[in-house]
């Protein structure tokens, strides 16, 4: 018994130690502030590099920890791929919704552990700017970049520009609204899905529809526009977008998909599912991503390396090549391919003030929570 | 003698300063710091918050729901519970080791890795929903989201935690009362339910507390498959932290702690009112009864069956769909070959083995310290009942009526700047606030079974040690330690168990270094990588793996419990 006792402490020791040990050689140096990592994790990176030859050296400044709603399973690995090949240090990704990226460098405020945040739509970047969480950084690129892809106030630049649009599977759908405002009429009930309100696509076209509703005398949403809301949120599809949204979407369950225009594009090809496009008169709402070094980050230089790298022209046009994704950058443009080109002139971008959005929108969507939503 | 008392006194103190500080830094602060954020905006007293919420339709469904969700589980968990001791325990079945077993399933793999899995299976796309559709058209392919699918979960899993301490004391009953029931008349029913049952009441009793709480508490089931018009208060809290409504989402914690409070309250009534003793001191091992009316002994095999069936489905095709290629996952129809390729695939990538390492470290560590923290402190509390102690057992007790989420909100806001508490530190975004986390949210339910199990020493015992000179030390290895190890390593499997797929806690405080298995098995939705599908499947097995391990390993422990 009491051997048996002790040989499971000594296993429970084993494996713990197992379990840190591993995790302190693999995890390369934390980019933490936190006092007590980081004399650690220097002296270690230090001493490593000191051996081999010259080019490793650039890892030895550490990783540069970048959180990013775009880094995923799909995309993560060519952008980490790329820039390591290009800037020679360490890039690590966290990724998640733009709403819970946002919601974790504010609870981090005091102890960032990003360096850059990168593809947050303009809202999210505003809200984060009047917070005091970016560092100004003029990239190398904001040259020739049209006002509207700028802040003026030189915090954050955007790269992307993406269209949310309505795409619909044309063999189930045969007679697709023109509109987003049409979404509400009891043909499309059921139809589409609604995604969760931490998701900036979802955010984007809410508001893209609460908009035309906005009074600028009260600062607000008209009535009328809540009661549409009200009626597009009791027509949706009883489950949230998932994993499955794909599959009912090629099945014809659920043929329409309201989403950012390069995903339903890819996505729809990864299942094989036909998609034709909504294209309203009055424009669809285009986001454009901005990047930005994050307040406090202990980065700074790889941090400016990785912002001037990213939204080069030449850095642009090859991810819109591999995945399809429309630059803000004319000159980005430019260099792409046809198809790319031609994307990015389908839609018109509907007129929407972004900034006021951004200071008006965590309150209207703790309204659709409490009182929009069925 | 006099330096060595004085040498262990020291060492007591020091102890009990250490547990004081982790208890006041990461219970007692977090709440206050709630309280404050709820009532005090801008740095004065204000009911906004409340006026918020009371005028939201949404807020009062979602605590109906909540309310009404807890209150089915109760029922068709007790059902389904006791049905279970009648097929494991009670009656003789054929096969009943095999049926415990499946009965057991859900002790290997807990919230958001179980609701994969069986979302996995029972889904619209799910196989067994579409071979049912074959056998019944009429069958609603989205059966399993809303309310049935949540109740589902809820009546499947959370049986197993609910009977595992009724079981045991259930072994314990003396077979001669039933014997003596039988010999009076009473069918083998009767002496089930007027004689057996009666005795384990206090066991159904705790157990049923546990239950209802959990199902108050309930998040993976309800936000996986609860959809537009199904949701309950634990995903409201959620989505509104998210939206930075923190006044909000910390008043509807408190609305779920009050819930959870008044539960107690009228819990501990009912247990006082129908207080029951077994009087019984030598008791004859239960023997299995037979069912006599053949009828009767062919349904109840078969309603056992079925019942195994539903508990090991998800758990078979599982195991065979990750062994399946990557297009037959996402399409869900069955593999043709098997092969170890996603297993590879998942172990021989840092990406995707990371988040495996970071969970069983985590959950290593919190078991570790919830075992540091509630030992001493049953100890403390059972020898030296006073004002001091009482204390203690309270703030022990606390994680279990405030919700998990509630907390960590309250860690969040006071523990993202500097605090003297934590000397200077700011935790939020460092490594520890998360294992913290854990290691308070697993306190209460370690602290009740320690203790219990620590009321089960004969006090002579320890007389009769101290009376032959053992010294404290000494009578606490020779006879308490021995009496609470069974019960920690069983109590800290389970935990280390439930753990390694946490999901609520993680999602509030995970940061890029420690990113655990609960969050990446949960954001398949948002990859459009094809492969993600396979790597939840792997993962889950590998859990199930972890977990049927560690629980064979301590099970010697447990079955001396």
């Amino acid at each position: 018994m009491k051997r048996l006792i002790a040989m499971l402490l000594a296993l429970v020791l084993v494996l713990g130690l197992a379990a840190c040990g591993s995790t302190a050689q693999k995890e390369d140096p934390a980019p933490t502030t936190s006092t007590t990592e980081t004399p650690a994790a220097e002296t270690e990176t230090e001493a490593a590099p000191e051996a081999p030859a010259e080019a490793e050296t650039p890892a030895s400044k550490g990783t540069l920890t970048i959180y990013s709603p775009q880094a995923d399973a799909d995309r993560g690995p060519w952008i980490e791929e790329q820039a390591e090949a290009a800037l020679g240090f360490d890039v690590e990704f966290l990724c998640a919704t733009g709403g819970d990226l946002a919601e974790r460098l504010r609870a981090e405020k005091n102890n960032p552990q990003a360096d850059v945040i990168m593809g947050l739509v303009q809202t999210a970047m505003y809200q984060l700017e009047d917070e005091g969480l970016l560092a100004q950084y003029t990239p190398s690129w904001a040259e020739g970049l049209p006002e509207a892809y700028k802040d003026p106030n030189g915090y954050f630049y955007s790269f992307w520009q993406t269209p949310i649009i309505i795409g619909y599977n044309p063999d189930y759908v045969t007679n697709p609204p023109a509109s987003w405002l049409d979404l509400i009429k009891d043909e499309y009930a059921g139809l589409y899905a609604i995604g969760k309100t931490s998701s900036q696509t979802t955010r984007s076209y809410i508001i893209g529809m609460l908009w035309p509703y906005y009074d600028e005398a009260t600062g607000d949403i008209s009535e009328e526009g809540w009661d549409l809301l009200r009626t597009f949120y009791a027509n949706a599809y009883s489950l949230p977008t998932d994993s499955d949204s794909w599959q009912l979407f090629k099945d014809g369950t659920v043929p329409m998909s309201l989403n950012w225009f390069g995903g339903a594009k890819n996505k729809a090809a990864a299942y094989e599912a036909p998609i034709a496009y909504v294209t309203p008169a009055e424009g669809t709402p285009v986001v454009a991503e901005g990047i930005a070094m994050v307040a406090g980050t202990d980065q700074e230089e790889m941090a400016q390396a990785f912002i001037d790298w990213w939204g080069s022209p030449e850095n642009m046009a090859a991810y819109a090549n591999e995945f399809g994704q429309a630059p803000a950058h004319p000159d980005a443009i430019a260099l792409c391919d046809e198809s790319v080109r031609a994307d990015a002139e389908m839609f018109t971008a509907q007129l929407i003030d972004w900034q006021v959005c951004s200071r008006k929108m965590d309150d209207w969507f703790v309204k659709v929570e409490l009182e929009i939503m069925p | 003698m006099s330096v060595k008392k004085k040498l262990s006194i020291v060492r007591s103190v020091l102890m009990f300063a250490i547990i004081a500080w982790f208890l006041v830094t990461f219970i007692i602060v977090p709440v206050i710091s709630v309280f404050r954020t709820t009532f005090f905006t801008n740095g004065s007293f204000s009911f906004e918050a409340i006026q918020k919420l009371a005028a939201s339709d949404r807020v009062r469904r979602s605590l109906s729901n909540t309310y009404k969700m807890a209150f089915w589980t109760l029922i068709t968990v007790t059902i389904n519970g006791m049905f279970q001791i009648l097929v494991t325990e009670y009656f003789d079945i054929k096969g009943s080791k095999l049926l415990e077993l499946a009965f057991m399933t859900p002790l290997i793999y807990g919230g958001i890795s179980l609701v994969t899995g069986y979302n996995y299976i029972y889904s619209a796309n799910g196989y067994i929903t579409k071979l049912l559709l074959k056998v019944f058209p009429s069958l609603n392919p989205n059966w399993f989201t809303g309310f049935t699918g949540v109740l589902f979960v809820h009546s499947f899993a959370m049986t197993t935690h609910h009977i595992l301490f009724v079981k045991t004391a259930f072994r314990d009953i003396d077979y001669s009362t039933i014997e003596a029931a039988k010999s009076l008349g009473a069918s083998s029913m009767k002496a089930f339910f007027k004689v057996a049952l009666p005795v384990v009441k206090p066991a159904i009793f705790s157990a049923t507390i546990l239950l209802v709480l959990g199902a108050l508490n309930s998040f993976a089931a309800p936000s996986m498959l609860g959809g537009k018009n199904f949701y309950m208060i634990n995903s409201m809290i959620l989505t509104l932290n998210g939206l930075r409504s923190y006044d909000l989402s910390a008043l509807l914690s408190l609305i779920l702690a009050v819930s959870c409070i008044i539960l107690l309250l009228v819990m501990n009534w009912l247990e006082k009112k129908n207080a029951y003793l077994s009087v019984s001191k030598v008791t004859t091992r239960l023997r299995k009864t037979k069912i006599r009316n053949p009828a009767l002994n062919i349904l109840i095999h078969a309603l056992a069956y079925v019942l195994a069936l539903i508990y090991l489905l998800p758990v078979i095709f599982i195991v065979l769909f990750s062994l399946g290629d990557v297009q037959s996952i996402v399409t869900n129809t069955f593999p043709k070959s098997f092969s170890l390729g996603n297993y590879i695939r998942v172990f021989s990538t840092s990406a995707t083995l990371k988040p495996f390492l970071n969970s069983v470290k985590l959950s290593l560590l919190a078991v570790l310290m919830v075992m540091l923290i509630t030992i001493p402190s049953t100890l403390a509390i059972k020898k030296h009942p006073g004002m001091a102690t009482k204390i203690l057992e309270m703030t022990l007790l606390i994680p279990w009526i405030l919700p998990a989420t509630m907390l960590v909100v309250g860690m969040i806001t006071t523990y993202s700047e500097p605090n003297v508490l934590v000397f200077g530190q700011i935790l939020l975004g460092g490594f520890w606030l998360l294992p913290i986390a854990y290691t308070v949210s697993k306190i209460p339910s370690s602290m009740r079974l320690v203790r219990a199990s620590l009321y089960a020493i004969n006090d002579s015992h320890e007389e009769a040690a101290h009376s032959l000179g053992g010294g404290a030390f000494y009578t606490f290895r020779r006879v308490v330690w021995p009496v609470i190890l069974p019960t920690a390593i069983s109590v800290g499997a389970i935990s280390f168990n439930g753990l390694l797929s946490e999901y609520t806690i993680s999602a509030l405080l995970y940061n890029v270094n420690n990113i655990p298995l609960g969050i990446v098995l949960r954001s398949p939705e948002m990859s459009t990588d094809p492969n993600t599908e396979a790597n939840s499947l792997v993962y889950i097995v590998v859990l199930m793996i972890i977990s049927a391990i560690t629980l064979l390993a301590t099970q010697k422990y447990r079955n001396k419990e």
